[in-house]
């Protein structure tokens, strides 16, 4: 679905990152549509970054690649 | 000795071979979660009938898509899900597992084993969902599905790729006559698949070893949800259940399938409707309860010779409340299929067993389907019994009756008798040729009227152990020629003089009478 809307992302990640990946996730999220960004500092992700874009998330965080494994084995 | 290093060595090849999901999943966030429902805010591609994925492993089916929300119905983790959490779409409908491997287990209506046997390996599935073959795929109902009952094979016949109802009240025999159903099938090259929507599980079990017993687990597949399982797996439950049944229709082969029961998957689906929010109409069922029940009976088919051939042929089982089937379910199921078996509970506990009300029960398309020997000798049969039961009405006003009369009705009751038949006794084709045949001659004017079913037992017996000859003879594709009747009279006779337990009871019942 294309959003026609202003959208912030919001990105969350485990510890801070450097200026670098900063811009690299700004440009990942300005070609999803999204306007600004919005960064949450959450240590229970364990590691990883997870971005959400309106209604599209982007998990790539240590949490859910373990919860994976959890179920499976 | 355990191995920790193998256990350790299993482990990490197991970790490897985890796949994740893709990162960019489309995901909502639950809005509100209660009875069962959940309502999600964004998820905003996802397929009516999506599978859904919640964090920790629980499912949900996509239901309601609304403007701004999307309603789904969860498998489980009803008290394990909240608000907030989130959920992900998987792109794809339910699917239900097939194979042969299926055959002789009993499982859930995703395909996952409850039998603690074998875990299974068959990857194969099929959607549960799938559009009915077309009509230029469909073949003629030309070939008899043999119940083994003598009154539904005689009267209300049968043929592979129909869709016949069993209806009637709680405790007339319905699941019954479905169980003996998949009995018969057992040299017959049918694969049967029982459906069990919101039974109890006891009666399940009863049914598993029943067939067990018999060994006809090895041809029947359980698709099972119980009465305690979460709303949506019963609601699912015969459309998986057919699913497992078109993989063996399209691979040539014919299947019977029993759904029991479709009033307690109205109701299934009637709470999911309700709680969904969606608008009541008669019964408080949804508007779209008619076609629940259409899509899924016409799935059943018999399919033309360029298309294999395969057939499903439909069973479905329905629970009449007193008696009354202008009710709004049992009305729309008996308008679907191609007739029905209508059992009544005064019948029943009056000892007529199966309890077939021959009246009000009829095969549309079935007739075409029936062996030409039995055809042909049971064409007068309904019309006698018919006659038998107004005269038998008739009677009860008057007590003087001339002997002509009386004959009548000694003869029908006798036929009313030949009818009856134990649970899990099963006549082949043959054994029903020789019970129409001796009942409707002279000679069971000869047989006290008591003695008729005892009779008819100890006949077949007979038969088998000193003129095994005679089933040789008898063609069943043909009608039956004079020659062959007189012969299987004569042996009827022959038995009648022999068996000492009816002469000795013949005097004692003429002075009864």
């Amino acid at each position: 679905m294309k959003k026609a809307d202003i959208v912030s992302a919001a990105v969350t990640l485990a510890m801070d990152v450097d200026a670098e990946t900063r811009q690299k996730i700004e440009a990942f999220c300005k070609v999803r549509g999204a306007a600004r960004v919005v960064y949450t500092i959450d240590k229970s992700i364990l590691g990883g970054i997870v971005i959400q874009i309106g209604d599209d998330i982007y998990d790539g965080s240590l949490l859910s690649k373990i919860d994976t494994v959890r179920q499976s084995i | 000795m355990v191995n920790v290093k193998e256990i350790g060595k299993d482990l990490i090849k197991k970790i490897n071979d985890v796949r994740p999901p893709a990162d960019d999943r489309a995901c909502g966030k639950i809005i509100s979660s209660g009875d069962g429902i959940i309502h999600i805010s964004g998820l905003h591609g996802v397929k009516y009938n999506e599978l859904l994925e919640i964090r920790g492993g629980y499912r949900a089916l996509a239901l309601n898509l609304e403007h701004d929300s999307v309603g789904a119905v969860l498998f489980s983790g009803e008290d394990k899900v909240g608000c907030g959490d989130f959920v992900y779409s998987t792109g794809e409908t339910a699917h239900m597992r097939v194979g042969e491997e299926l055959l002789g287990r009993i499982v859930d209506p995703l395909g996952q084993p409850l039998d603690g046997l074998a875990e299974l390996t068959s990857t194969e599935t099929r959607p549960v969902e799938f559009p009915a073959p077309a009509i230029m795929d469909r073949g003629k109902v030309n070939t008899p599905l043999q119940t083994g009952i003598l009154a539904i094979d005689s009267m209300i016949p049968i043929g592979r790729g129909q869709r016949e109802l069993i209806i009637g009240d709680r405790q007339t025999g319905k699941t019954a006559i479905a169980v003996d159903t998949i009995l018969n099938q057992k040299d017959e090259n049918v694969i049967c698949i029982y459906v069990s929507i919101g039974q109890k599980a006891s009666s399940l079990a009863k049914i598993v070893n029943t067939l067990r017993t018999a060994g006809a687990l090895e041809y029947t597949s359980i698709v099972c949800s119980t009465a305690d399982d979460p709303v949506p797996m019963q609601y699912l439950a015969p459309y998986s259940g057919c699913a497992l049944a078109e993989y063996f229709m399209y691979r040539g082969k014919d299947v019977l399938i029993v759904y029991d029961d479709l009033s307690k998957h109205a109701v299934a689906y009637r709470t999911m409707s309700l709680l969904l929010n969606r608008p009541a109409g008669r019964e408080a069922y949804p508007g779209d309860v008619f076609y629940l029940h259409s899509r899924l009976l016409e799935r059943a088919a018999k399919l033309s010779e360029e298309k294999g051939g395969g057939s499903i042929t439909a069973i479905p089982i329905v629970e009449t409340l007193a008696g009354d089937i202008s009710a709004y379910i049992p009305t729309n199921v008996i308008s679907i299929t191609d007739g029905q078996i209508y059992l009544e509970s005064e019948l029943f506990n009056s000892g007529v067993r199966p309890a077939v009300n021959v009246g009000l029960s009829v095969s549309r398309v079935g007739g075409s389907a029936q062996r030409a020997s039995i055809r042909n000798i049971s064409g007068q049969l309904r019309v006698n019994l018919a006659q038998y039961r107004e005269l038998a009405i008739f009677m009860q006003f008057g007590s003087d009756l001339d002997a002509e009369t009386q004959k009548m009705l000694s003869r029908g009751a006798k036929m009313t008798d030949t009818l009856k038949q134990r649970q899990y006794l099963n006549y082949s084709v043959r054994d029903m040729l020789v019970l129409l045949t001796v009942s409707q001659s002279d000679l069971v004017d000869k047989i006290p009227e008591k003695k008729i079913v005892a009779f008819n037992e100890g006949l077949l017996d007979y038969i088998r152990a000193n003129h095994a000859s005679l089933y040789g003879e008898i063609d069943i594709d043909k009608k039956l020629s004079e020659e062959l009747k007189n012969k299987i009279l004569s042996v009827a006779e022959e038995y009648i003089n022999c068996s000492v337990g009816i002469e000795q009871s013949a005097p004692a019942a003429a002075s009864g009478a």
